[in-house]
């Protein structure tokens, strides 16, 4: 290095410094960012939360599962179509703060394909009844949350396979949500 | 240090040289203006070529025809009988006249079936676009369910006398068409007769 | 001199490259000279003069004048965004059937009953601004919104092309703004429909403005339209 190279490194030596800090630090912080927005900011549910050997996973304010899926094949009294069985899920949901969560409609998704059932309660020509609830339970002013199941009836073409995931989405959970695996 | 030699023999071989070297240029030059021509005509015809802008939002058909089954990317439907008549009820209460066109069918979402309903019900004929009417219980925004199939009616109401010619049915579960799968079934009125009043079949499993 | 000592061991490649060089100097001289002779400062003024001759030419920078509204009475028919309207009739009354307005205390229901056809190629939102939602009297404050089609009730989101339709449309106005027998100005909205293109694809109506003005005479709504609470 010549005399006037070392002389412009020394002129410059504090804008180079602040360059050096502030550089990594605009693309670690816009980068930060951009990932937050993109993941779990994004509503989207991306990081499935599978339960350990108690079968049940505790997220986003309540403890889900365990679940237990039957592929019922008594079906008199129902509007069921032909080629098709019934697949009931039932998913316990024990709430453990004040107010019980929020969740997506539960999907029932089938292996090998990625197929994607909701139940079909008003299909079947069940009523409603708030006893078998098919979504989470809102926790009303002044009530104490208290556990549940959900009753899932998922009508499913005969050809439909197992095993099947029972996913299900809590609202707010940043982009996480429960995978239950099951087969009927 | 020599004298140098006399100026005109280097010239005399310059000037020997400056034909040759010319016709060279001239061959080079007339070469560059050929291949000029050729991406000028080359960038005609591919600008003939390509689709228009708008190309990456259409949407993809799938077509077919009455009694067929057709399937998009999560739609699968098949219209099993096209009426026309001067009357519709709806197995109810709901009774309207006019000029309607019913259209039954079975459908089905293939891949998802969240969010899936059957959104997207349009009648295309004779230049102008209809969408199935909201009036009465009609399957307009049924629900779908995978792979298995639920029949409904719905029904046009369209201005008088429009009950000629070729029309295209266009199905689709979501509003949003754009490059995303729909489903045309072509369908002939001319050949359809006039019913004094035509019923809707209620909505329930397919057959 | 120099280039006599270069031009000895003179090559063809060295005589090109000589003349190429010449030639391009040349050719960069021309090109100086004949940018020196475009007088720019003249184009530019030149083009302004012309600019400003051509909007003398069609009236100005000024707005255009907007044109006035009709002035219509019930039963004729306006034509304004791609709509047939054309006003039936007015009335005023307390809760009517079938409308989902509540007037609260102090308030009215005021019904307008209006023959639609949709003049466009593709079915019509009902309640927009440019369709039927952009439709008001004339210094009476409207609230709430319902249309419904007279000949079923039902609630008329679309409108179809070509299809004629008899719909009624309710809102709630204060008590004093509107009494029977009074007349009053019902505004039908105008406006510009464009397409928009790729990521803006559908059709548009902007530039809501008042396209007429239909002064109608204000009756009682029918007692057996009244809901009796």
């Amino acid at each position: 290095m010549t005399s006037s190279t070392r002389g412009w490194w020394r002129s410059n030596a504090l804008a180079l410094g602040l360059v050096a800090v502030l550089l990594p630090a605009t693309v670690l912080g816009i980068g930060w960012w951009q990932w937050k927005y993109a993941y779990p900011d994004s509503g989207q549910p991306i990081w499935a939360v599978e339960p350990g050997a108690s079968g049940t996973v505790d997220l986003q304010g309540a403890t889900w599962g365990p679940v237990r899926a039957k592929e019922v094949s008594d079906t008199k009294g129902l509007d069921m179509p032909r080629n098709a069985k019934l697949i009931l899920v039932g998913v316990k949901v024990t709430p453990t703060s004040a107010k019980g969560p929020g969740c997506w409609s539960p999907k029932l998704i089938e292996k090998s394909t990625g197929r994607v059932w909701l139940s079909a309660r008003t299909e079947l020509g069940l009523l409603w009844d708030d006893e078998e609830p098919e979504d989470c339970v809102p926790t009303l002013e002044g009530e104490k949350a208290e556990p549940y199941e959900l009753v899932l009836p998922y009508v499913v073409p005969d050809e439909a396979q197992g095993p099947f995931w029972v996913e299900v989405e809590p609202l707010f959970a940043e982009s996480r949500f429960v995978r239950f695996s099951v087969d009927p | 240090m020599t004298i140098p030699p006399p100026p005109p023999p280097a010239v005399a071989a310059r000037s020997a040289l400056v034909p040759a070297a010319a016709s060279r240029r001239r061959l080079r030059t007339a070469g560059i203006w050929a291949l000029s021509a050729a991406l000028v005509v080359a960038a005609w015809g591919l600008a003939q070529v390509q689709k228009p802008e708008d190309a990456s939002y259409e949407t993809f058909v799938s077509a077919t025809a009455v009694g067929e089954t057709a399937t998009a990317r999560n739609l699968s439907v098949t219209v099993t009988r096209v009426r026309a008549g001067r009357a519709v009820s709806d197995g109810g209460r709901w009774h309207a006249e006019g000029t309607w066109l019913v259209v039954d069918f079975d459908a089905a979402a293939v891949q998802d079936q969240f969010g899936a309903l059957l959104q997207v019900t349009n009648l295309h004929l004779g230049g102008r676009t209809y969408s199935a009417t909201e009036r009465g219980e009609t399957a307009a925004d049924m629900v779908l369910i995978t792979g298995v199939p639920r029949h409904g009616s719905i029904a046009f109401e369209l201005p008088e006398g429009a009950l000629k010619g070729t029309a295209t049915l266009e199905f689709a579960p979501t509003y949003t068409t754009v490059a995303d799968g729909v489903v045309e079934v072509t369908v002939d009125l001319d050949s359809l007769p006039l019913q004094n009043e035509v019923e809707l079949d209620p909505e329930r499993w397919a057959r | 001199m120099g280039e006599q000592q270069e031009a000895e061991p003179a090559t063809p490649a060295v005589a090109d490259a000589a003349t190429r060089a010449a030639s391009e100097a040349r050719m960069a001289a021309w090109a100086r000279k004949m940018t020196d002779r475009v007088p720019t400062g003249w184009l530019i003024s030149g083009a302004g003069a012309i600019l400003l001759a051509s909007t003398a030419a069609f009236g100005g920078l000024a707005d255009v004048p907007k044109p006035k509204p009709a002035e219509l009475h019930a039963g004729e028919h306006f034509i304004g965004s791609e709509l047939d309207m054309s006003v039936v009739s007015a009335a005023v009354g307390s809760e009517v059937r079938g409308t989902s307005i509540y007037p609260a205390a102090g308030q009215r229901t005021l019904v307008v009953v209006l023959d639609v056809t949709n003049e466009f190629d593709k079915p019509r939102l009902a309640a927009t601004k440019d369709a039927l939602r952009g439709i008001g009297v004339e210094d009476v404050a409207l609230e709430g919104f319902d249309a419904s089609r007279v000949v079923d009730g039902s609630n008329t989101t679309f409108l179809q092309p070509d299809v004629p339709a008899r719909v009624r449309l309710a809102w709630a106005v204060d008590a004093d703004a509107v009494s029977v027998g009074d007349e009053i100005r019902i505004v039908l909205p105008d406006s510009t429909h464009h397409v928009g293109e790729l990521f803006t694809r559908g059709d548009y109506w902007s530039d809501i403005r008042t396209g007429a003005f239909v002064t109608v005479r204000v009756d009682a709504v029918p007692a057996e339209q009244e809901a009796t609470s």
